[in-house]
This record gives C-alpha cells, structure tokens and sequence, in this order.
C-alpha cells in the first residue's frame, strides 16, 4: 500500500487474512518474536515484488510494523474503554478490530496526505537510495527495539506506567520527525536535480537559438543566390541559348538541392517539438553527433505539445539513450543516428535508431558496465532500467539486427 | 492483387502507371487491377471493391485536399492491414521512421532523384509485395492490441512474456526484441495453444523452449534466459511438451 507495490487481487485477500488470523491465534504470546516474523514477512514480499534484495523494502517493512504497532497501541485503549461499555460484544470482535484499525488508519492517513500533498507520496522514497536511507532504517530499528522492550516490560506487569506512556510517545515522535526530515531532505535533492537541468536547458537552448540563426543566415544567402541565377536563366531564356540554360541549371540550380539536404537542416526540425525541454535535450545532443561526424535525420511530423508523465524520468531516460546512441557510432565511417518523435492517440513515441557494425546481445547491454566499446561504459542502459522499473507510464521496446540498433521509448501516459 | 496510385501530379501519375506497367509485364507480376487517381476519395471509395494484399503508391502532400497522404494510408490500414504502401515523396517531407511504425510502410521512393534510380525502387516494391501475397498465408504472428499497444510478432521468435512488478506493464523477450507494453499475463494464456502460463510471472512459448530443469524447475530459452516454472503446472508442462 504504501510501497506501491502492485498486488493481486488475490495476494490483497491472503496476505490480511492470513496476518489477521496469526495475530489472533498467538495474541497471548506475540511479542518481539512476533515482530520479528513480521519483519521478516515483509522483507520477503519485498524481495519477491522488486525480483531482488533492495534496501527500500527493510525501510517499508519497518514503517509497516512500526506504524502498525503505534497505532495499535493507541486504539487500544479507547476502542477497550468502548467495549468496556457495550459489554454484549464478543471480545473476539474488539481483538479483530484492534487488529484492523492501524491498517486502516494508515491508509487514511496516506491517502490524505497524497490528496493535499501531491508532490509528497511515500512512494517517491524508493528514488532515494544513498546514505540517507541507510540512518533512516538504522533509526527505524533502534526505534523498534526500545518499543517492544517497553511493550514487553509492561506486558509482564500489567500495568501502564506513564514513563512507559511518555516513552512510546516520544519514540512515535522520532519516527514521525525522521520520516520528515528524510522527506525534506529527498524534496531538496530533486529540487537541485530540477535546477541543474534548468540551467542545463537554457545553455542548450542558447545553442539551437544560435544553430537556428546560423541556417537563417544561410537561407538568406541562398535567397540572394537565387535571384542572380534568375538573372542569368532570364537572359539565357530571352536569346533562346538552351546551352546556356542547361549549363546554369547543371553547375548551380541541381546543386542547391544538397543544401536542403544536409545535416543541420535536420536539426531545425526539431522545431515541432514544443515541449522545450526535450526540445533543448535532442538539439544539444544532435549537435554533440554532428561534431562526431555522425549523419543525423531527423523526423517530427506533427507538432508535440505535451507529454503526460514525470518529465524528470522522461528527460534522463532520453538523454541515457540518446547518450547510449552517440557512445556507439562515435569513431566509426558512414555511421548514423535516427530520431523520431509522433503521437498516436494517447501515446507519444520516440524512435532512437543507430548504425551498428554487428549484431548485439539486447540481454546484456542492461547490465551494469556493459558496452560494445570496452568495460567502464555502459552505466546509462543500466540507469534506464533502474527508472523504468519505477514508472509505469514508460515502456522501451528494445531490437537489434545486424545493421541497426533500435530502442523505442513509448510514453503512455499517466490516467492509465 | 491491386495496384493503386494515388498522385495529383498529373504527368507523374502517368510516369508512374507505364513504369508499373512495363515492370509488372517484364517480372511477370500478375494483378487483377490498376486504379490510378488524383483524389483520394476515388481511393477509398474503391477500397471496398478491393482484395486483400493490395500494393498502394502514395503521395504525401496532394495539393488542394486536406486529408493527407498519412490519413488516406490509416485508412487503408484499416482495411487492408497487410497491404503494401510506398510512399512517394520529396526529401523534405520524408519520415520513413515515423511512418514504419505509424502505418507500416514499406519503403520510400523519393521523387528528386535520378530517374533509374526511381524505377528501381520500384521494381523492388513490386517484387516485394508479391513475394508477401505468396508468403502471408504461411506467416504467422501474434497480434494484440489495446489502446496503447499494437503488437505484431511472429510466434517463431517469441520467448516468453513476464511481469515487469509494475501493474499492467508486461515484457515480452523475443528473438533479438524485448518489448515493453500495457497488458495483462492472463490475455496470452488462452490465445494460442503454444502459449503457455508455467508461473505467476511467465507465459511461455512451448515450440521455443531449449530444455527443462525438473530439478530446478527452469525453461531454457536460446537466448540462455531462464524462466521458473510452478510447481503447480510442472506436470502439465511435461505433458504439453510431449505431445
């Protein structure tokens, strides 16, 4: 729920069912052991989920227990003083309820922050993976064993302390703070990251600005070009000299067709695309191509206003390919790269194509430091695979033949 | 099969009709009709009378009308899913990444070049989609599609389909291919007896597997990939494989 892990309908029946009827079997014994086999629980949903050991499920299965047990904890008491009250109800209803309280709770809580706070899900955490991480669930743990030695203290002597009382609230506070503090810290991270490109984009916009200008001058000299030969076809035309005209039309008229045809041309068509940051990304990496001799085309037919997903995401996936693509036609003749980008229905797609000498194992280049071209390269198919594992509005199509390396990036959207 | 042109250059158009003609005559390609027009409508309209596997030549841009040569091959598409469209076009407007993927066209023949070298292209358009009437009967493919998916795959070179952990996202490894797209596992396990469900995460293709750890309970595919299977289906597994 709060992982965002997609479960099966069935999953979602078993998985409370069957903790529900743990609990209430082993509610006289349950204690750290119980914690514990809990603990291990969800790690173990975790590592099935991300297919793989990830620090991110240890944080969300300690949020889950520790959640749970605070929670549990102070519904107890009111929903016992409520009970107390209405005394016809089976107890066997009041252990179910408390059971069931904290999950609900939770979720309510969860989701009302995710209605106020958009930008600030629980989820957005599986992005961090660094340090911070790290002190969160050493925090999470430490906080774990000091409540279930207070619980079981008082469990053995039956009686509520306030120390005991004061403790666990202060315990709860220091959950609640360290998963703020870990939220401003992961808020400020993005933040610099949005910065860094912005300042990233306007120099590259600065660059297709001063490419776009540079094929206006150019135009305007051929505009200049053009009328003299019309001059010149004018007077050739006026005393019938067919020679002269044919003359005119082989050495200057056919070869102005190559000038249309050439490399920076394409660059220009990019001017469909109205998004600019990706405008400002392909042109600054088309340009970096052009630079490598790489023959470049260039296809966006229809105008592109809007992409409807998480443009971070999407710009760092693109720029990797893109990236990926220029590491491996650099240095070799007659090489090329393709680029499109059209709109069908509800999807955006992008078509990255590149020349290749030899048939590539589409299995391998993911892994970490894979790379036609030697070890220490090859981190960016790597990082593709890291973010489209987290986003389910993009989906990459990747092929290979022998001549051509293909990747297919589809945007679908986010009201999936 | 039918030949179409769709050309509102009327010297081209008639350039393009003797060059398909004496091409055709020259390779022996035999074809019920040859409907050439400038409008697009006369196009479609003859669409209906048509059969299948028909060879379309189209121009991009005709003046004076405001449905595109795109529009007109959708709508061909539509129709005609395996015909085969050509377009014909100047180097300004050519896209031929976009319009591959969009409505599978064939090839792109640019008009401002040499004039043998046009004719060629021609004749190789021809010689293909004659080739692909004689072939389609025997070419069978996966086709699935949704609102964000339009896959066509052969069944020789799908592997498996698996869950990617994210709702909805699938991936398919097939030869030389992995795919990404929106879907469901359970849509692949009754669409075709060589497909196969073995586990929660995988759909298999049956003719495709190398070998079967019983042990280990793992398919071997010729890619070295390896999927689990269930204990559950194990037997029927073995069953299917015999059979």
């Amino acid at each position: 729920m709060v992982s965002g892990y997609s479960f099966s309908k069935s999953e979602l029946v078993i998985y409370p069912i069957s903790m529900l009827f743990f609990t209430f079997e082993f509610r006289q014994t349950f204690g750290v052991w119980g914690a514990l086999f809990f603990l291990a629980l969800f790690i173990a949903i975790g590592y099935f989920k991300e297919k793989g050991f990830q620090l991110i499920s240890v944080f969300y299965a300690l949020y889950a227990l520790l959640m749970n047990s605070f929670l549990g904890y102070i519904v107890a008491a009111p929903l016992e003083y409520l009970f107390s009250l209405m005394s016809f109800i089976p107890i066997e209803v009041l252990y179910l309820l408390v059971a069931m309280m904290p999950s609900i709770i939770n979720y309510l809580i969860i989701k009302t922050l995710e209605y106020v706070y958009p930008e600030y899900p629980l989820k957005s955490f599986r992005e961090i993976n660094d340090f911070s991480l790290v002190v969160l669930v050493i925090i999470l743990f430490t906080v774990m064993g000091l409540l279930y030695r207070v619980l079981t203290i008082e469990n053995q002597t039956e009686i509520v302390s306030w120390q005991s009382n004061l403790l666990i609230l202060i315990l709860f506070l220091v959950v609640v703070f360290s998963l703020l503090l870990l939220n401003i810290h992961f808020q400020r991270q993005k933040r610099k990251e949005i910065q860094i490109l912005k300042d990233e984009q306007l120099l590259q916009l600065q660059e297709y600005t001063k490419h776009v200008e540079a094929l206006y001058e150019e135009i305007h000299h051929f505009r200049h070009d053009y009328i003299n030969i019309l001059t010149s076809l004018d007077d050739g035309i006026k005393n019938q000299d067919i020679k002269r005209v044919q003359e005119i039309y082989e050495s200057v008229i056919k070869p102005t067709k190559q000038t249309f045809q050439t490399n920076h041309f394409m660059i220009a068509r990019l001017s469909n695309i109205l998004i600019p940051e990706i405008k400002s990304l392909i042109s600054a990496k088309l340009l970096i191509a052009r630079q490598n001799k790489i023959d470049i085309h260039v296809e966006v037919v229809e105008p592109i206003d809007k992409v409807d997903t998480d443009l971070l995401s999407l710009i760092r996936v693109l720029s990797n390919l893109l990236d990926n693509a220029i590491e491996a036609t650099s240095e070799i003749n007659d090489s090329w790269i393709r680029i499109a980008m059209f709109k069908e229905e509800k999807t955006v797609t992008i078509i990255i194509e590149n020349s290749i000498l030899e048939l590539i194992d589409i299995k391998k280049i993911n892994d970490m430091g894979y790379s036609s071209k030697g070890t220490g390269r090859g981190i960016g198919l790597h990082t593709v695979q890291k973010i489209l594992k987290n986003d389910a509005s993009l989906f990459l199509e990747t092929s290979s033949d022998q001549q051509v390396f293909s990747q297919v990036l589809k945007i679908a959207g986010n009201d999936l | 099969m039918n030949i179409f042109i769709l050309e509102d250059d009327l010297f081209q158009q008639q350039n393009l009709r003797r060059t398909i003609e004496r091409i055709s005559q020259e390779e022996k390609i035999p074809y019920k009709n040859l409907i050439v027009t400038a409008k697009p409508d006369v196009l479609l309209e003859n669409l209906t009378l048509a059969s299948l596997h028909n060879l379309y030549f189209l121009d991009l841009e005709i003046a004076e009308y405001d449905k595109t040569g795109l529009e007109v091959a959708q709508r061909i598409r539509k129709q005609d899913p395996f015909g085969t469209i050509v377009f014909i076009t100047t180097h300004s407007e050519m896209a031929p990444l976009t319009f591959a993927y969009k409505v599978s066209a064939l090839d792109f023949i640019e008009k401002d070049q040499e004039e043998e070298t046009i004719i060629k292209r021609i004749r190789e358009c021809l010689l293909l989609a004659n080739m692909r009437i004689e072939k389609s009967i025997s070419d069978d493919a996966l086709i699935f599609k949704n609102k964000f998916t339009n896959l066509q795959v052969p069944y020789s070179d799908i592997y498996y389909f698996e869950t990617t952990g994210i709702a909805h996202k699938l991936r398919l490894v097939s030869k030389n291919k992995i795919t990404e797209f929106y879907g469901e596992l359970s849509e692949f396990e009754n669409i075709d007896t060589r497909l196969f469900r073995c586990h929660r995460a995988f759909v298999v293709n049956l003719t495709n597997i190398v070998s079967i750890d019983r042990t280990n309970r793992l398919i071997m595919f010729p890619n070295k990939d390896e999927c689990n299977v269930s204990r559950r289906t194990m037997k029927e597994l073995i069953k299917k494989m015999n059979q």
